[in-house]
């Protein structure tokens, strides 16, 4: 570090300039996160205050604890990787992004543990399932900035913001329901980082690390999706409809892919999601693996995703074996 | 388990958990075809304001 430190580049005003018009969107974060930054303690305690608190069946606090569990931790990994992110990015503009993404999701943690906290779950908060443990210790642990840019902002982030909508939109609990458009707004800006700066890494990448790093994704998106089926139950206590959330998540990744596009329409390397020559068998797999809600299922399918249910249950119990 | 170790057996257990979804899915698709079930519906053809 000695040698290259301080960045004097940093105070060029013709190396200024440069970043300025290639990232003056990244800056933008930064600047628009202080701006809305809200009080958790705050915003929480008066959407407790003005619904008399949290009134709900203990079947749905259950159901709301195990999905909201990894939600929490989810946060906090991603507390912990934005701080990475703001320790290693060198453009000045990226750096400013992600630090505004740390605070954010510190207080996304502590809204959302003391939320838990007043949900008052019987028998306590359940463990992170093993799918997630998997994903969110890989990104964790990995040193690859590419990896941790790809993974938790472009692929976990659009999941939480998929889910946040869709908790949102079934109306499971009034505070939770009120609550969930701060975290979603302040989860849109980090996918932008993601977005914004994601291109100039992934032009660096050579055909092998390019590889490497869409069969993280499938691992990634595989992960998720077993999840999703680990989870199914607990979705359908609470009335939120899978197939519905899937599809917008689908969506969301491609607009996510579309903004990352070169000016001539070229799809950056590396990115396997949202990729719209997956689009046939995500067509399949949603409406197979989760039939929207009220649909017609025959006995056969009702019988293989059954199946599929149990199996997920047994992943799940394998993968806790590495936790 | 070390790192690496944890890393190899989450990989094989995924890929795994890849293939038997891909099976299934695949096995699915045929049933569907043949016997008939739930509609098929392209999100591709869906707007993104949904």
């Amino acid at each position: 570090m000695g040698a290259s430190w301080p960045p004097y580049h940093l105070m060029r005003r013709d190396y200024l300039a440069e970043a300025q018009a290639k990232y003056a969107k990244l800056e933008r974060l930064y600047h628009v996160g202080a701006q809305k930054a809200w009080d958790g303690k705050q915003v929480l305690g008066d959407l407790l205050e003005k619904h008399g608190g949290i009134r709900l069946a203990d079947d749905k606090k259950r159901a709301l604890a195990e999905i909201f569990s990894t939600i929490l931790w989810g946060e906090l990994a991603a507390w912990s990787i934005s701080a990475d992110l703001a320790l290693q990015l060198e453009d000045t503009e990226a750096k400013m992004a992600a630090t505004s993404q740390v605070f954010d999701e510190a207080r996304h943690f502590y809204v959302m543990r003391d939320y838990l906290l007043a949900l008052d779950v019987p028998g306590g908060l359940p463990p992170l399932d093993g799918y997630t443990h998997t994903v969110l210790t890989e990104l964790l642990e990995t040193e690859r900035l590419v990896d941790k840019l790809l993974g938790m902002q472009l692929i976990v982030e659009s999941v939480a913001v998929t889910l946040f909508r869709s908790v949102a939109k079934a109306g499971v609990e009034p505070v939770l329901s009120e609550l969930m458009p701060y975290f979603e707004r302040d989860e849109a800006r980090h996918v932008g980082l993601g977005v914004l700066y994601l291109p100039k890494l992934l032009a660096k990448l050579g055909p092998i690390d390019a590889t490497r790093l869409k069969m993280k994704q499938l691992k990634i998106v595989t992960l998720i999706g077993w999840g999703t089926h680990l989870k199914k139950r607990h979705f359908e206590t609470l009335g939120i409809d899978n197939n519905d959330g899937f599809r917008r998540g689908v969506r969301l990744n491609r607009e996510v892919l579309m903004g990352m596009r070169s000016d001539k329409g070229e799809d950056p390397p590396g990115v396997l999601v949202g990729d719209p020559r997956l689009d046939f068998i995500n067509d399949w797999a949603i409406d197979l693996f989760f039939p929207r809600f009220g649909a017609s299922v025959p006995a056969w399918q009702r019988a293989v995703i059954d199946f599929v249910d149990g199996l997920s249950r047994v992943g799940d119990r394998a993968l806790r074996m590495a936790a | 388990m070390t790192a690496i170790v944890k890393r190899a057996y989450t990989t094989f257990v995924t890929a795994g958990m890849f293939v038997v979804r891909m099976l299934l899915l695949g096995f699915m698709a045929l049933l569907q075809m043949t016997l008939g079930g739930a509609d098929i519906r392209p999100v591709s053809r869906e707007t993104a304001a949904n």
